[in-house]
């Protein structure tokens, strides 16, 4: 909008000149159709410099002679010409801009109104965005913009936002979309303060990104930051607290379930640990016969001891203001943002300055200096949701200092091993600094002729801080990694509309060059032992008062300079409409790149789109009173992707320090993989078609879109014949698609003057398919919980034909009951029944069980053995048994949100939901597994009490082996899942569960002081607001959140969506505000 | 103004035109090419280092400490075993089994132990290093000059210690894997399998070249034990002749003129037993030859060994408080324990106390029930286990190193020693008697902050192998004299004066090779040379009906006596008698050494080589406080040591020695009484259906990574995927 505002001023200044005559004092009020008076509505009078804005009164006074034209315009509302007419005073009443069609929607290189859009294009007001008070506005991003689903790793500081435009076309590589603000390529937007930002406008078919060449593959995200504004200085302060809970923690075991099946466990794992655990415990008679008193013993649950309410405190002042000449804009932003979780949290601090100058009738030049800065604390972020596992008895009603008797288990119950002391222990503070600046020269060269140039320069620094106090290791270490990099930008652009072709045929070209530099460097110092007294601060700034004595090669150094990426392109766009029915654009752009060998340095990505506006057809005519704007898009194009390691194309060497028997000792090794050098970009083909709709004076609009994305050339890492010195090499191998539709919908229920009430959705339904992958591929990853004894172990696999995100495992068929056996009294043994499947290789219980049990020669299965479906039908449950269990990829993904004013109040809540989706519990496989007696003296999920059941209490407090069937049956009358004493960590498909959720992301009520209220303050707008954020979740998840995925960045290099382990909850939180506009 | 426009457009692109070629070349000093690398003898070095490096990883994690080694070499044979129940860990005790004589080998998975294919790429990744270095020196222009000169240079050193590397790599790859492809460029793959006989021939051949151009042990201060010298390549053309020599069990699918000598000429060979699985267990017919040139380098080795000293008498003096030492052979284990390069090592692969993963003692040591942190010890697994028919049946009672290799008790992880059941189990929990050669006991400077990083380095080669090897070639070859001198070498250092009996020995065992082969089971038991040895010396059949034979007899001696009593006099019982006793306070010292001659019937003396660290609390990690009395031990003087009774004789339980023990405070504990009840895992499992005759299968599959990338086919009736 600024910028339409600002072509105006400069046409009205190339084209008019004006003669001053009868000079006198015009005054005006500008009111809205409420009656409410306009604060700040700039009045400009025609052809002349002079222009004012108006009062808090909406009113307004001008020396200007009486016959003259005055302009009124206003953000939001439609812009007004009045000519006097020799009238001194005047009313004027702005209508709100409801027909949207006008708005302006920024593209690649420049910008167009939503009406002769071709492409597929989102959009969202930052004052939306907002309205969710989230310390990364990626967040607040979620469910608001159809085609754009936004993924968080957890609750963590600074935890991860994945954005997915259209699902992701690649696999192995990072399917986040380009950012781009004012321009510029940035890594993430997590530092832009929503405040910050004016709009955000998502490029999602490859007609828009295209212009983005090989960065556009996986869409754009163009972010437009506020800038200044003509007219009277306005300060804005925003402000907001939020208090921030845990609102959910996963249910535990209560003490006497803990300490039963602890014992019951140790005693199958090992007479010896029976007695251990019997002692510590105080059970049994040997030891006093203290089981049943655990039932009145509260269990300690650290979770709730590692947790707490925290505060986040965000301030936000601006202030714009200026002539036409010369305009400024400064803001500056303080977030600090405590975690939930002890020892977590997260601040940053934002300023930003831009200038508009105005040169010369042919010159503009925009500046901008930007600069952030942002500090992430914690480490250990696992013990956010793990640490019930951690000593839930306080005073064991045994033997308390007899911790050994739970073997390689005693740190689950050791005081020295106390959880809060860890979290304690470590420090990470993590700080990054950036300074962006930017210079713009334009030049309106002739008449439809414009040019631009654009330098930015970027420059980043890192600090990051690792610190262990000691508590593990014996000694402090403290770890310095320090980084810097730079980024330049040269782009020039160079638009033409063509003149003269006539009143039905318009057309314009964009040409342009762009030209990007970037490098990182790091540099990285570790050093341990420090004197007993030191501090964290102490040591980092004495890093090298080290005592060798505990390692004399410890103290670490290196040194990296990175290779610098460049890129060279050129690009161009023609923009051709005839009777502005009939809009056709074509873009194409050539991108070289210094990440790929000399002869596949350059790629080339056309595209071409078409859109027709059927409401502007005169045959639509008599549709008009209903039908505000129905417009057909179609578009075709290719964008690539080469967001990739420069290195993977020629053999490298680097240098790596290793110690040699005490000794460092530098050596040189060559990359972990073997070179490509026929290694070519991911390319994606997009095909969008689209319709934009208006009804009922735009109460009802919105746009429907379909598309259907091909990448082709997947990098992915394949194996190689190993004899060749190299396990892998990244090759182009296969394709995937994405299909899917999309729909944003706006309903304005009610338009009144007091009330006013709006719906606004968005669905988006994408499916995701590999089509093709060569045979060779490695498609095959696995996550790390259960370590190597998890079986399968390679749990995330990749298949032709599938969406990307399948599990394996293994199909649960819950566990053998006695009925799965004949039993022979006699000899009393269990001979499983003919076409029950024996289980092989997939279960290692404790001898104790397998021995307690007479088996039929070579059966494993014994009552309550996990079981599980024979998937082959090859008469036996094995390995090969390994199946898909579970498809990550939601299929339909949205939000929904309620808008509504009532006079003074407003209300907003906003709503989020997926259907379908498999999230991967591996806190409960993890408490299914037995894991040796590692897992002794460990809390579990409530559910294991439900596990079967083995032994007996008997009548003198002793556990007695239970094998006769009859009372095995009794005994587990109530039980519903397998024992689960193995060792393996099984991926099972019981516990692969429905990520389906509703989400309640915020609720909003604000009050707006009334405008008469504030009239002698200098006020010009008051509001307070309260949001509640993640009020509810509705879903049939038994784990803490659904929308969670733990290993962002997946493991070697394959991505694990949805795997829930350990993750850091998501806080709940209640947020009091105050907007405040001077 | 259009001629501005263009102006102004050449303007804004014409800079990124003129070096476009240029700009979209980008470098970094800190990422380099080869020819950078190989520019100068000192990043060569480098290069080398780092696959070194490699080299130890792949040592430390596949093939000699975890990995394929710790799932068959080091319990896969008559006198080692493993420590838990055989259904527990199907993926390694099918391997180490012979699959069952070989009926399981089309039943298992390939991926069963999921370590299946990181041997085979480490080992690739080490060949891949060599490689490039050997072809980058090869390049170079000076090469020629170099290698002509026949003396040792930093050059020729560099070269033949990567072609040692390569040599080293293949010989394991072989092992484990039989005929696999060779490669000998870096980057470029081999395409299919070549014949183990050609690589064996190709890798001896090369070795014979550089070892002339390299420096021995010691020969400079940069020729360490974790180098290769040519004294390790002397032993290395020695080793893989030998192995080259020996009987393996080779495919027959792959055609009968597949197996081919390094000139290409298709191979004879003496086979041995039954085909079997689609193979063939059999030898080289011109083995002789094979045997003659290990004579040579072998003797070459022993003639000029550097600095490496085989040490036939202790240099060790009595201790302050009057332990008593006098074991040559304990001192290399004792050396190794003090994270010393031992005397008697030609090549050790180093680790770091404090990082990585140590295999030794954790895996292959004196076990511990300790924690992962801070315990005295730490937690020591235990892989290595010692068959108690072996134990009580085959050593020598006066053979001074069998108390060296094996122990009866563990560690409890809080400084006290702990009886280990027959049980399976881990640690000092069950499992059988301990490999007891690595103990963190008896460090100099044990690591009590956490399990797995003792820093005890791997012993890859020492002299005691040389003088077998050398002994068993010119006993092959008809030099039995010889032979017998060099295998009394070995065995005088280890008994009493006059004890080793060479002779009776020899005339026991059949024949002078085979002397020398039962030799160095005693020599480097539960070191996992065991069951290589056996394999390529085609003595494997005989030596596993034998330990079955007695295991099953000791068995029944117990089911139905309470006792069996080996024709070495050794008893074992179904009971043993132990108490906890204060050793510092009678002895002076909790680590006990070799049994003063005449104390045998001290209960905590003898066995010798056990107990305690003499002084776990001076390095314990944190004070010691009321509700956690550990480490620090409870009171100034606890009972630490076991004290055993009827460990090599029988008691009666019913007995009146039987009452006393117990009014003396000993208690009467489960022993040999656990062999009956497990006897399945003891006696069954031992060598699975083996029949004697089959090829055995001892080889490990190629996994479906490696058949699909390799264009390779798994033979052995294993599975194709």
């Amino acid at each position: 909008m600024k910028k339409i505002k600002c072509l105006f001023l400069l046409s009205f200044l190339c084209l008019f000149s004006t003669i001053y005559a009868q000079s006198g004092t015009v005054t005006g009020i500008i009111t809205d159709e409420k009656g409410e008076a306009i604060i700040g509505a700039a009045i400009k009078v025609k052809g002349s410099p002079v222009g004012t804005v108006t009062d808090v009164d909406g009113k307004f006074s001008l020396k200007i002679s009486s016959n003259a034209s005055l302009a009124i315009s206003y953000i939001g509302y439609v812009s007004q010409e009045i000519s006097l007419n020799g009238r001194t005073t005047i009313s004027i009443q702005l209508k709100e801009d409801t027909k949207k069609l006008d708005e302006v929607v920024v593209i690649g290189y420049g910008t167009v109104k939503r009406r002769d859009l071709t492409g597929s294009v989102s959009s969202v007001a930052g004052d939306k965005l907002a309205a969710n008070p989230v310390s990364n506005v990626v967040q607040a991003m979620q469910g608001k913009l159809s085609g754009v689903n936004v993924i968080s790793q957890d609750g963590r500081p600074g935890a991860t936002m994945s954005v997915r435009v259209r699902g992701g076309g690649s696999i192995t590589q990072s399917n986040e979309p380009l950012y781009i603000v004012d321009g510029v390529q940035v890594s993430n937007i997590n530092d832009i303060p929503a405040d910050n930002i004016e709009s955000i406008d998502i490029l999602k078919d490859a007609a828009s990104t295209a212009i983005y060449g090989a960065r556009g593959a996986n869409g754009v995200i163009l972010v437009t930051t506020k800038s200044a504004k003509e007219g009277k200085t306005t300060v804005k302060y925003n402000v907001y607290s939020q208090i921030k809970t845990n609102p959910k923690t996963l249910d535990v075991m209560n003490a006497y379930d803990y300490v039963l099946w602890n014992w019951e466990y140790a005693t199958a794992y090992g007479s010896s640990y029976g007695d251990g655990v019997a002692k510590y415990f105080g059970l049994g008679s040997t030891y006093g016969n203290h089981l049943s008193e655990y039932k009145n013993v509260k269990s300690h649950n650290y979770v709730n001891d590692i947790m707490r309410t925290a505060n986040t405190w965000n301030h936000d002042l601006s202030i714009t203001g200026g002539n036409e000449n010369t305009k400024v804009y400064a803001s500056l932003n303080y977030l600090n943002d405590e975690g939930i979780r002890i020892n977590s949290g997260y601040s940053r601090w934002n300023a930003d300055l831009k200038i508009d100058q105005k040169i010369n009738k042919y010159l503009l030049f925009n500046g901008e200096a930007r600069y952030s800065e942002t500090k992430t604390t914690g480490t250990n972020f696992d013990d956010a949701t793990s640490a019930y596992q951690y000593r839930p008895i306080d005073n064991p009603l045994g033997d308390a200092t007899y911790t050994t008797g739970l073997g390689q288990g005693e740190p689950n119950v050791s005081e020295s091993y106390n959880v809060i002391s860890i979290i304690n222990n470590y420090q990470n503070i993590a700080k990054t600094s950036t300074i962006r600046s930017r210079g713009a020269l334009t030049w309106n060269a002739i008449k439809g002729l414009t040019g631009k140039t654009e330098i930015s320069l970027s420059r980043n620094w890192g600090n990051t801080r690792y610190w262990d106090g000691g508590l593990e290791t014996g000694y402090k270490i403290a770890e310095l990694t320090k980084s810097d990099g730079y980024g330049i930008r040269w782009a020039s652009t160079l638009n033409y509309e063509v003149p003269s072709l006539g009143k039905n045929n318009n057309m314009s070209f964009l040409l342009g060059n762009e030209v990007l530099a970037s490098q990182s460097n790091s540099t990285y110092i570790k050093g341990a032992g420090y004197p007993s007294g030191f501090t964290m601060d102490e040591a980092f700034g004495m890093i090298n008062m080290t005592n060798v004595a505990y390692d004399p090669n410890i103290d670490k150094f290196t040194n990296t300079i990175g290779t610098p990426s460049h890129t060279l392109s050129w690009f161009g766009r023609m923009n051709y409409s005839y009777l502005k029915r009939y809009l056709l654009t074509a873009t194409f752009r050539a991108d070289g790149s210094s990440k790929f060998a000399p002869n596949h340095h350059w790629g080339y990505f056309p595209a071409g789109a078409a859109a027709w506006r059927i409401s502007d057809e005169p045959f639509m005519e008599s549709a008009k009173k209903v039908l505000d704007n129905l417009k057909l898009r179609l578009s075709y194009g290719t964008s690539g992707s080469d967001n990739i390691s420069s290195s993977l194309w020629k053999e490298t060497w680097t240098t790596k320090t290793i110690e040699v028997d005490g000794t460092n000792v530098t050596t040189y090794v060559p990359g972990d993989m073997l070179s490509n050098p026929n290694l070519k970009w991911e390319t994606t083909i997009s095909r969008n078609s689209g319709l934009d709709f208006g009804f009922l004076d735009n109460r009802i609009n919105g746009s429907i879109d379909a598309y259907w994305n091909t990448t082709k050339n997947i990098l992915m890492k394949v194996p190689v014949d190993a004899s060749a010195g190299y396990s892998y090499q990244y090759q182009n191998v296969g394709q995937t698609s994405n299909k899917g539709v999309e729909l944003a919908v706006n309903l304005e229920l009610v338009r009144s003057k007091d009330f006013n009430f709006t719906f606004s959705a968005t669905y988006n339904f994408n499916h995701n398919n590999v089509d093709k992958l060569n045979d060779n591929a490695l498609a095959d990853t696995h996550t790390g919980w259960g370590s190597t004894t998890r079986l399968p172990y390679y749990d995330y696999i990749i298949r032709k034909g599938q969406p990307v995100g399948l599990i394996q495992g293994y199909k649960s068929a819950g566990y053998y009951t006695v009925n799965d056996f004949n039993y022979d009294a006699s000899t009393k043994t269990y001979t499983l029944k003919s076409g029950v499947a024996d289980i092989k290789g997939l279960v290692n219980y404790p001898t104790n069980v397998t021995s307690g049990f007479k088996l039929a020669s070579g059966q494993t299965a014994f009552p309550g053995c996990a079981k599980f479906e024979d998937v082959n039908g090859d008469g036996v449950v094995n390995a090969d048994d390994a199946t898909v269990i579970g498809k990550t990829s939601p299929q339909h993904t949205g939000g929904f949100t309620l808008n509504a004013n009532y006079k003074q109040f407003d209300f907003s809540a906003g709503f989020t939901y997926q259907i379908g989706g498999d999230v991967y519990n591996a806190n409960a496989m993890h408490s299914m597994m037995g894991n040796k007696d590692t897992g002794l003296g460990s809390n579990r999920l409530s559910f294991i009490a439900d596990c079967f059941k083995v032994y007996d209490v008997d009548s003198n407090g002793n556990l007695t082996f239970v094998s006769d069937p009859t009372a095995l049956t009794t005994l587990n009358a109530n039980s519903k899942y397998a024992l689960n004493y193995s060792e393996y960590g099984l991926v099972s498909s019981q516990f692969i569960e429905d990520a389906s959720y509703l989400r309640l992301q915020n609720l909003t009520v604000g009050y707006t002081l009334p405008k008469q209220l504030l009239k002698k303050t200098g006020i010009q707008n008051c509001r307070v607001y309260f949001t509640g954020s993640n009020l509810f979740c509705i879903t049939g998840y038994s784990g803490i959140d659904p929308d969670v995925n733990t290993d962002t960045d997946g493991v070697d290099g394959f991505p694990t969506p949805n795997y829930d382990y350990n993750s850091y909850p998501k806080a709940r939180t209640f947020t009091f505000g105050l907007n405040l506009t001077f | 103004m259009k001629k501005l426009i263009y102006t102004i457009l050449l303007a804004v692109g014409m800079s990124s035109i003129v070096s476009c070629s240029d700009f979209l070349e980008t470098s970094s000093p800190s990422v380099v090419d080869a020819d950078f690398v190989f520019s100068n003898i000192e990043t060569a070095r480098a290069a080398m280092d780092g696959a070194y490096e490699q080299w130890r990883s792949t040592c430390q994690n596949q093939i000699f400490g975890d990995g394929l080694f710790y799932g068959s070499e080091v319990v896969g044979s008559d006198i080692e075993r493993h420590p838990e129940a055989f259904a527990n860990q199907p993926g390694r005790h099918y391997p180490e089994c012979l699959y069952q004589n070989g009926t399981y080998a089309s039943s298992y998975s390939l991926l069963s132990y999921q370590s299946e294919s990181n041997a085979y790429t480490y080992l690739y990744s080490c060949i891949g290093k060599a490689n490039a270095i050997i072809n980058a020196m090869q390049n170079a222009s000076n090469f020629k000059s170099i290698m002509s000169t026949g003396t040792a240079s930093d050059f020729s050193q560099l070269y033949g210690e990567a072609i040692a590397l390569r040599a080293c790599s293949y010989r394991e790859l072989i092992r484990f894997y039989g005929d696999v492809p060779y490669a000998y460029k870096n980057g470029v793959a081999a395409k299919g399998l070549a014949p183990r006989d050609s690589i064996y021939d190709i890798c001896i051949a090369q070795l014979k070249t550089v070892e002339p151009l390299m420096y021995r042990v010691g020969d400079n201060t940069t020729m360490a034990k974790n180098v290769f010298s040519r004294t390790f390549v002397q032993g290395l053309i020695g080793r893989m002749c030998l192995d080259a020599a020996g009987y393996q069990t080779r495919r027959s699918d792959l055609g009968s003129s597949f197996y081919k000598d390094g000139s290409g000429n298709v191979l004879t060979f003496e086979t041995l037993g039954t085909t079997h699985n689609n193979c063939v267990y059999e030898r080289r017919s011109d083995y002789k030859t094979l045997y003659e040139t290990a004579k040579t380098y072998l003797k070459a080795c022993i003639d000029n060994p550097g600095t490496v000293v085989f040490h036939s008498t202790d240099p060790r003096s009595t201790g302050s408080k009057g332990q008593v030492f006098d074991n040559p052979y304990q001192y290399f284990f004792q050396q190794m324990n003090n994270l010393e390069y031992a005397d008697e090592s030609i090549y050790e692969y180093n680790m770091t106390q404090g990082t990585g993963n140590d295999a030794r003692p954790y895996s292959f040591g004196r076990v511990s029930s300790g924690g992962t942190a801070k315990a005295y010890p730490c937690k020591s697994y235990g892989q290595g286990r010692i068959n108690p028919a072996f134990y009580y049946g085959m050593f020598d009672p006066n053979d001074k190193r069998r108390d060296v290799s094996a122990c009866v008790t563990g560690s409890t992880g809080k400084g006290i020693e702990k009886l280990i059941p027959f049980t399976p189990n881990s640690k000092a929990e069950g499992g059988g008697i301990t490999l007891s050669k690595w103990d963190e006991n008896r460090m100099a400077s044990p690591y009590v902050l956490g399990q797995r990083v003792s820093g005890i380095h791997g012993p890859y080669m020492r002299m005691a192998e040389i003088y077998l090897a050398y002994a068993e070639a010119c006993a092959v070859t008809g030099d039995d004299a010889t032979a017998k001198t060099y295998l009394a070498k070995i065995r005088e250092r280890s008994f009493p004066t006059g004890k080793a009996n060479t002779d009776a020995f020899i005339t026991s065992c059949g024949s002078t090779f085979k002397a020398v082969i039962q030799e160095r089971g005693f020599e480097f038991a539960g070191e996992g040379d065991r069951r290589w040895t056996l394999i390529r010396t085609g003595l494997l059949p005989e030596a596993i009906k034998k330990i079955k034979d007695m295991t099953y007899n000791m068995i029944q001696g117990l089911k139905n006596n309470g006792y069996y009593t080996f024709s070495n006099g050794n008893t074992i019982s179904s009971y043993v008698w132990t108490k906890l006793v204060d050793a510092k306070t009678s002895y002076g010292y909790r680590l006990t050494t070799q049994c003063p001659s005449g104390s045998e019937s001290d209960p905590v003396l003898y066995p010798g080589w056990r107990g305690q660290n003499n002084d776990w609390e001076s390095f314990s990690a944190t004070a010691a406080t009321a509700s956690s009395p550990y480490p620090i031990y409870g009171t100034a003087t606890p009972k630490t040591n076991l004290a055993i009774k009827g460990l090599f004789s029988y008691i009666n339980p019913n007995g009146t020695d039987a009452a006393t023990l117990v009014s003396n405070g000993y208690a009467k504990v489960d022993w040999g009484s656990l062999l009956v009840t497990y006897s399945k895992e003891y006696y069954d499992y031992l060598f699975y259906d083996y029949d004697y005759t089959s090829a055995p299968i001892y080889l490990w599959p190629f996994t479906p990574n490696i058949i699909s990338t390799g264009s390779l086919t798994n033979g052995y009736d294993f599975k194709q995927q």
